[in-house]
C-alpha cells in the first residue's frame, strides 16, 4: 500500500478510537452507566482493531523516520508483530467482555 | 527517503528556532510512545489479574495526561493535515508576510490545548471519584 493510504488510515483509525474509546472509558469509569452485551463486544472489537493498527503504523513511521534504510525490513516486522499481538488482545478481549 | 537521519531522537528535543508546533510534535511521538506501552501494562493487567491487580492510583495522572495530549493534538494534526483552518499559501516575495501556520492556525493551536486542559479536567475529576478521594 501506498505510504498516503495508510496514513489516510492512520487518521480514519484515530477517529474511530476517539468515539470507541469514549465508549469504552465511560463505561468503566462514569458510576452508573451500564453497558453490556454483544453491543459492548462489538465496541470493543473495534476499538481493539483501530488501537492496534494506530500504534503500530505510529510505531512504524517513528522507526522508519528514524532509521529510511531499512523502511522495507521494518514495515514487515511491525505487520507480523501487529498481528501476533492484535489476535492475543483480540482473543483477551472476547473472553473477558463475553 | 534513502539518506540517514542524522538528526535521530535527540534532534526531537531541540526546540531552538523552532515554533511550538515544533514541541507538540516532540510531546506527540513521547505520548504516543507512552500510550504504546500502557497498552502493553493495560493488556498484561487483564490477561493476569491475579499477578498485576487493578489499582487506581495517582500515577493514572500521567496516563490521564498523555492520553488526553494525544487525543487533543491528533485531532489539531487531523484537521491540519486535511489542509483545513490553514492560512493562504504565497510567494515568497520581499516584503515577506506571515507564514501559513499564523492567523487562524495559530488561535486553532491555542483552542485544541484548551481543549486538551478540559478533557484532563474531566477525566482527573472522574479518576477522583473512583479513587473516593471525592465522594
Amino acid at each position: 500500500m501506498r505510504e498516503s493510504s495508510l496514513m489516510m488510515l492512520h487518521y480514519a483509525a484515530a477517529v474511530v478510537l476517539l468515539v470507541t474509546g469514549s465508549i469504552h472509558l465511560m463505561k468503566n469509569n462514569i458510576p452508573g452507566m451500564e453497558i453490556h452485551g454483544p453491543l459492548y463486544l462489538v465496541n470493543m472489537l473495534i476499538f481493539v482493531s483501530a488501537l492496534m493498527y494506530h500504534a503500530m503504523n505510529g510505531v512504524r513511521v517513528i522507526l522508519i523516520e528514524l532509521m529510511p534504510k531499512r523502511s522495507r525490513a521494518i514495515s514487515y516486522i511491525i505487520l507480523v508483530l501487529g498481528i501476533i499481538i492484535y489476535l492475543y488482545i483480540a482473543n483477551l478481549v472476547i473472553a473477558l467482555v463475553r | 527517503m534513502k539518506e540517514e537521519n542524522r538528526g535521530g531522537v535527540f534532534k526531537w528535543f531541540d526546540f531552538r528556532n523552532y515554533s511550538l508546533e515544533r514541541f507538540l510534535y516532540t510531546m506527540h511521538r513521547i505520548s504516543g510512545i507512552g500510550l504504546v506501552i500502557w497498552i502493553v501494562i493495560h493488556t498484561i493487567q487483564n490477561a493476569f489479574p491475579r499477578l498485576f491487580p487493578f489499582m487506581y492510583g495517582w500515577e493514572y495522572t500521567i496516563l490521564l495526561l498523555i492520553l488526553s495530549f494525544h487525543a487533543a493534538n491528533g485531532v489539531r494534526l487531523l484537521i491540519t493535515e486535511l489542509g483545513f483552518l490553514l492560512g493562504k499559501t504565497y510567494r515568497p516575495v520581499y516584503p515577506y508576510k506571515m507564514g501559513v501556520i499564523y492567523g487562524t492556525q495559530k488561535k486553532f493551536t491555542v483552542v485544541i490545548l484548551l481543549i486538551f486542559f478540559i478533557i484532563f479536567l474531566v477525566m482527573f475529576y472522574y479518576l477522583m471519584l473512583n479513587m473516593r478521594v471525592i465522594t
